[in-house]
């Protein structure tokens, strides 16, 4: 059946059998979501004549929201010496007044009191999701003695419209405070500790691909791990080989969470990771990973592959937790992008039923398709592609098959937007018969795919690319490499981390270059795949 | 063209579909099935039956121990497809011994025998039942378990075995897996995912031989880690390798892409994780792969174990496919 495009809305499933993305999350700066800030007013906590006083502020979400802080002000004076914190809790609605009842097991804050006039943002340790509706800001504090207590600011007029301010007298709500208004901010987003994405079924879903490309968002050097169904017990475990400039390393690790991606040094430094987990219980889960790390502008600190257990053959997947080691270590631009492998349209048992699909256009529904397709019949020095969109497209996989015209060393790389300059990074981790090879390489004219090159005319590499493309932040590449093949010989194998150093600018164009004019021989195969969301 | 739920029972173009896909369940057994029939042995000693050695929760009988031709065998009451056996042996200290190594045969008449796994390691602990899994899809009559040596020389060589079916017979552990049907000059790119449990009580290696060709064709080039040690090889083989492990229930994952389509060497990229147990990873690797044939269009894919049962119960084999 031949059909024009596809778009699925973000509920809508297609089985086909192969991977669709099941969720993605892109960290962005924090903002506040709701707040007032008239406040000409104050009113009480603590303990007045002998009764204790609470406060709250009801609000409205419009949609679902990532709340990561809020944020309350002290007002201009206090009676006696009250102590203590205060706990700031986001509770549930019971007809205008607080529940009682957290929103969500992590809605709560400890905070220390300011000082007069002063502002206090508390940022919840766990970050979490609330849907749309009407929530609570409640501010408590330990019992007082008698006639002890602080102000706080608020507005004794209504200025908020999407609530009001509520006021409880030994536990119980009354209206006396209904038209007044708080001093709050609710913020949303900003950098994360951790990212749980929940929903999940392993045994169904059977495998999952994970990429992400992780911006540290901590001043200092910080770990990223993986963990499954919130299991932090020395359940994991993982072999590693990894190439730093120009050291080579491997080590085998127990721990309480897969390595995922291992590690940043610094702020704002990136990290490009993409793993494959097999996910059904009945044996040990498994995971193999690629990870491109700590780059900043052309530099690479260190390229790795990681072999991976998950001692637990019987749970259920259900949740994947991606952590950071130090707060706020999933920083503003994080992006993670989770595929899971759909049952097929004999299995499934919902939907309309197809045939054969022939799709002419996109097919918007969460995967990589195939946007570009050719084999050379002629000996040319560079293969552009070109129309691309990349901070649409988000990813992009190239596979290659390169054949060598040129008779001698010749060198396969790729360009972004046809850009020439020394924009270009790579740490190379390759096997060359019994030698390792690593190094690093900044500054770089081109991204170049092979550290040994081809040594001799009609040799094939093949290489396997997986390009973060969106702008904002630097574009790293994961690439793994068989190069120099000659019937049975494979003169080398390599794993190859790449960066384009370029923030601003959308990815329009791939050049795919030999090194040596007409180098790029017949039978020179490339495919391009970009992801098509689901719309 | 706006969709909502769909599936799609055809093949979808441009995109990674996958085509093939085996889970290999985990064996399941009867209750023990040397009931009812004839216990026969190389000669019982100390004042044990033949039977005795047939029933591991009544204790154990006793061949000599000084000897490597004991054998214990069970003729049923009607053939039967054996697929496992449980073994057991007490090492009272002077003068006891348990096996150290046998094989397990069958027979339709009790004297034309058919073996159907070699132990060499039996890696038997006093008092502890240990089962041993084997692959056959034949009936026989006649069940025997030859000792082919003991963990000492002494007099009372101890023996408790137990035979059983497996109730999912038709499903593994197998040796070799074949996907047929493939058009590997369509198709042009093949990517296998497998994560393969080791149904062999020892080594085993697992590849993947396009069109079955077990010729020395193939290329290969790795860099490895195992514990903290690298290194690299170059080196022929007869197939392409996705994977290894040590031991019985050991697990293996690789990641293997296949550039399909004829009219040059055909080339492959596999990441591997190997001999995975419990939390202990022992190797990552990442292979450069060739198949010299540049003719034949791809027409199956046989993953292949190097020993007998090698892909055991909770093995995956998924293969995709991507359609222009």
């Amino acid at each position: 059946m031949d059909i024009g495009k596809i778009s699925q809305s973000s509920l809508s499933n297609l089985y086909f059998g192969g991977w669709q993305l099941v969720e993605e999350k892109e960290i962005i700066a924090q903002t506040v979501d709701q707040e007032n800030t008239t406040a000409g007013g104050e009113d009480i906590i603590g303990d007045y004549s002998g009764s204790e006083y609470r406060y709250a502020q009801s609000f409205q979400l419009a949609a679902k929201t990532m709340i990561t802080a809020v944020e309350i002000k002290q007002g201009s004076a206090s009676s006696g010496s009250p102590t203590g914190n205060w706990t700031l809790r986001i509770e549930t609605d019971n007809a205008g007044r607080p529940s009682g009842t957290l929103a969500n097991a992590n809605a709560s804050v400890v905070v220390t009191p300011p000082g007069v006039n002063t502002i206090v943002k508390g940022a919840f340790a766990n970050n979490f999701e609330l849907a749309a509706g009407t929530y609570h800001l409640k501010i408590d504090c330990a019992n007082q003695s008698s006639g002890v207590y602080w102000n706080i600011k608020v507005n004794t007029s209504s200025v908020y419209a999407n609530g009001h301010a509520s006021q409880s007298i030994n536990g119980s709500w009354n209206v006396s405070a209904d038209n007044y208004d708080l001093y709050f901010k609710i913020y949303k987003d900003g950098p994360l500790t951790s990212y749980t994405i929940s929903g999940l079924n392993g045994d169904v879903d059977e495998e999952y691909r994970l990429v992400s490309r992780i911006v540290n968002g901590y001043n200092g050097g910080v770990n990223f791990r993986l963990r499954l169904n919130e299991d932090t017990g020395d359940n994991y475990g993982y072999q590693y080989l990894k190439a730093e400039n120009t050291t080579v390393s491997a080590a085998r690790v127990v721990g309480g969470e897969f390595a995922f991606p291992s590690y940043i040094a610094t702020l704002n430094g990136i990290a490009f990771a993409e793993g494959i987990l097999i996910a059904k219980s009945g044996v040990v889960r498994t995971l193999i990973t690629n990870d491109v790390r700590s780059i900043v502008g052309t530099t690479i600190n260190s390229v790795a592959i990681y072999g991976q257990s998950w001692n637990n053959t019987v749970d259920n997947i259900t949740t994947m937790t991606i952590k950071a080691t130090d707060a706020d270590g999933l920083g503003t631009g994080t992006h993670l992008l989770l595929f899971k492998k759909t049952l097929t349209g004999l299995v499934a048992t919902s939907g309309i039923k197809t045939g054969k699909l022939n799709v002419k256009g996109n097919i918007n529904c969460g995967v990589m398709q195939k946007i570009y397709d050719s084999t050379l019949a002629a000996a040319v020095t560079s293969v552009t592609i070109s129309g691309l969109n990349g901070d649409v497209d988000t990813i992009y996989e190239l596979k290659v098959r390169t054949i060598n015209q040129y008779n001698g060393t010749n060198e396969m790389s790729l360009l972004c937007n046809s850009d020439g300059g020394a924009n270009y990074g790579q740490q190379f981790l390759e096997g060359a018969n019994t030698t390792i090879s690593v190094a690093r390489y900044t500054g770089q004219p081109r991204l170049i795919l092979d550290y040994n090159n081809d040594t001799a005319q009609n040799q094939i590499d093949m290489y396997d690319i997986l390009l973060f493309a969106k702008s904002g932040y630097i574009r790293p590449a994961i690439i793994g490499g068989a190069i120099g093949i000659s019937t049975t010989t494979v003169a080398n194998s390599c794993l190859t981390g790449g960066v384009w150093n370029n923030t601003a600018d959308a990815i329009t164009s791939i050049t795919l270059q030999s090194l040596r004019a007409g180098g790029l021989g017949i039978g020179t195969h490339i495919e391009l795949f970009a992801l098509r969301k689901k719309i | 063209m706006k969709i909502g739920n769909c599936r799609v029972l055809g093949s979808l173009n441009n995109v990674w579909q996958k085509i093939y896909s085996k889970v290999i369940a985990a064996p399941t057994y009867s209750s023990r099935q040397n009931v009812g029939g004839t216990p026969t042995s190389s000669g019982a000693i100390g004042g044990s039956t033949d039977a005795m050695m047939w029933d591991i929760a009544g204790g154990q009988g006793y061949i000599s121990g000084t000897v490597t031709t004991g054998w214990a065998q069970y003729q049923f009451s009607s053939a039967k497809i054996i697929r496992a056996i449980d073994m057991n042996g007490q090492d009272y200290g002077a003068g006891y011994t348990i096996p150290a190594s046998f094989t397990i045969q069958g027979s339709n008449n009790g004297s034309s025998w058919t073996t159907l796994m070699t132990v060499a390691t039996a890696g038997l602990t006093s008092g502890v039942t240990k089962r041993f899994e084997f692959y056959n899809n034949v009936a026989y009559s006649y069940l025997r378990v030859n000792i082919t040596g003991w963990t000492s020389s002494d007099t009372y060589g101890g023996v408790g075995l137990e035979a059983y079916t497996m109730t999912n017979q038709d499903d593994g552990p197998v040796t070799s897996l074949t996907i047929s049907g493939l058009n590997g000059d369509v198709d042009q790119e093949y990517r296998l995912v497998s994560r393969i449990v080791n149904g062999y009580n020892g080594d085993s290696i697992y590849s993947v031989s396009p069109n079955n060709d077990t010729g020395t064709n193939y290329g290969y080039q790795y860099v490895r880690g195992i514990n903290s040690a690298t290194s690299a090889g170059r080196g022929t083989g007869t197939s392409l390798i996705i994977g290894a492990t040590d031991g019985l229930g050991k697990i293996t994952q690789g990641n293997l892409i296949i550039q399909a389509k004829s009219g040059y060497v055909r080339t492959a990229i596999v990441d591997l994780a190997n001999t995975i147990a419990t939390t202990t990873v022992t190797l990552i690797g990442l292979y450069g792969l060739s198949w010299n044939n540049t003719a034949d269009n791809i027409t199956s894919l046989v993953i292949l174990s190097d020993k007998a049962n090698g892909l055991g119960g909770g093995t995956v084999i998924e293969l995709y496919r991507r359609i222009s």
